[in-house]
């Protein structure tokens, strides 16, 4: 009995801690550094971390030297850079970034193996003018062999990380390959590298108009579903989407927070906003009859949800071509593919040229 | 500032920088487990840090450094208690755990651990306490003991107490 109570309370301690503070999540900047700068507890609460003190204290995972940008922003110059919630850092490495105004760590993972649609991320926690340096000394090659590949940065939604920057290539990364991303060092960054590897090229593409998931897999067509996406009021939003996280169970609610609802099974994630795909076992009517109900998630029949879960990855590719929302933003998840490559190749917020 | 008092800070900025990224999400997992809502555990946590920065000097070893660290959260996590008492007459669903932001939202966590911890949140905190830091800390109880500041027999007994009520809770909630 004791044992059996010993047991739950260590895995419900596990499941807890996982959810409520996630792996990935940015942590904040540390706040010592900023008390013993200024010694006030006013400054402390809501003051983001004043430079002087803070460079050796700075140690953080892998990489990155980026000097000399923002000369005239010296209150946030020193905060550190890191990988999206839900993903494992790249490199458990830590070294001292004394002499860096900022650090860069990327994902996804060392070694995973992920979707066709994947993007390498990094946060940034302070805008600079040119990421020209950066993308000069940034080399990306498939199966051994180059491949053009480019940055973009937008505003990130990360609190304290103003920007993001994303690297892909022009289209999904190759099937079943080895893909090597290196950063020289350069003015910017000191060198990182990250390798990853793609499984086969599984993309659904849900029709709202036919309220149908089709899914191919390496070309082949493999499946269709019947799905209920939003509602008029709360549309799903259109684009290309990417599976962040999957998760047997979740909680979810509204904005508002007027509802709150937990087991919701079988859930992959596709937008930070908190779109999903989802088993609905109280929706099958609408489902099957292709009427639009649910608050922006994909709602698909408890067995289809299973069949999904388990043939989805994260990083495969999830397309809302006419779905009624505002188009996805890069940053609101993995939004990379909505923006087309002559647009990307300028750098958006942040140019690369 | 003196350049050697510079020297020193610049010794605690670097260890307690370093400390910071090693132990942070586990301190604030932690303390999550103790006050619930994970804006409080991240502040708890930071006072943690600002501390032992403070304390640096008379801090002997990384052992010591993360029982301080760990003795702070404990402490910081009862005091906010304390002071919110009232505000807690609710136990769950906890709002404040979920994000803010968007349709479905989703997060968390399966069913059958909810009812765990919502049982461990009806206990007095000296159980609740020395039941998370014995198994969400995996601390031996001498190291419990140390970091709530009581005896070894008193871990042993409230952690005894602690998991009887949490079975007679979860007995009766199924």
């Amino acid at each position: 009995m004791s044992d059996e109570i010993e047991r739950r309370l260590r895995d419900s301690f596990d499941a807890q801690a996982r959810a409520g503070v996630p792996d990935g999540a940015l942590p904040p900047p540390p706040r010592f550094a900023t008390a013993a700068a200024t010694g006030g507890a006013a400054a402390r609460r809501h003051g983001r971390w004043l430079a002087p003190l803070a460079a050796a204290a700075v140690v953080l995972a892998v990489v990155g030297t980026i000097l000399g940008l923002q000369s005239g922003s010296d209150h946030h110059n020193q905060q550190p850079v890191a990988v999206p919630s839900g993903q494992n850092p790249s490199s458990t490495a830590i070294q001292t970034a004394a002499a860096a105004p900022v650090d860069m760590r990327m994902a996804p993972a060392d070694g995973a193996t992920y979707g066709v649609g994947m993007p390498v991320v990094a946060y940034f926690s302070h805008t600079f003018s040119s990421a020209k340096p950066l993308a000069a000394a940034t080399a990306v090659t498939v199966r051994g062999k180059p491949v053009q590949a480019a940055w973009y940065f937008e505003t990130s939604t990360e609190p304290g990380y103003p920007i993001e920057g994303h690297l892909r290539m022009p289209d999904y990364w190759p099937a079943h390959a080895d893909v090597h991303v290196a950063v020289a060092a350069n003015t910017l960054t000191a060198a990182t590298t990250v390798d990853f590897k793609t499984g086969a090229r599984t993309i659904a593409v849900v029709e709202d108009a036919k309220h149908k998931m089709i899914l191919t897999r390496d070309g082949k067509q493999i499946g269709v579903y019947p799905v209920s996406l939003g509602a008029s009021t709360t549309p799903t939003e259109r684009g290309v989407k990417v599976i962040m996280e999957k998760r047997p169970s979740v909680c979810m609610h509204d904005v508002a927070g007027t509802y709150y609802e937990c087991g919701i099974k079988l859930a992959q994630q596709l937008t930070s906003s908190g779109e999903y795909l989802h088993a609905a076992p109280w929706n099958v009517q609408n489902i099957r009859a292709g009427i639009d109900t649910s608050n922006g998630c994909t709602n698909l029949l408890p067995a289809d949800a299973s069949t999904l879960y388990k043939t989805l990855e994260v990083g495969d590719v999830v397309s809302y071509p006419d779905a009624k929302g505002p188009e996805m933003k890069v940053a609101g998840g993995y939004g990379d593919w909505n923006v087309p490559w002559a647009v990307w190749l300028k750098g958006g917020l942040i140019p690369t040229g | 500032m003196s350049t050697a008092v510079m020297a020193r800070t610049g010794d605690a900025d670097a260890a307690v920088g370093a400390l910071f990224q090693a132990q942070r999400l586990p301190m604030v997992r932690l303390a999550r487990l103790l006050v619930d809502d994970l804006e409080t555990a991240e502040d708890v946590v930071q006072d943690a840090f600002t501390a032992l920065h403070r304390k640096w000097r008379s801090i002997a070893s990384h052992d010591a450094a993360v029982g301080y660290l760990r003795a702070c959260v404990v402490n910081g996590s009862r005091s906010v208690l304390r002071r919110r008492r009232t505000a807690r007459a609710h136990p769950w669903p906890d709002a404040t755990t979920l994000s803010a932001d968007g349709a479905d939202s989703g997060l968390l966590v399966a069913e059958e651990h909810r009812e765990v911890l919502a049982a461990l949140r009806q206990l007095p905190a000296r159980q609740r306490e020395v039941i998370v830091l014995r198994y969400w800390s995996d601390l031996p109880e001498a190291e419990v003991a140390a970091a709530l500041g009581i005896s070894v027999g008193a871990v042993k007994s409230s952690a005894s107490r602690g998991r009887d009520a949490i079975a007679a809770l979860l007995g009766g909630m199924s």
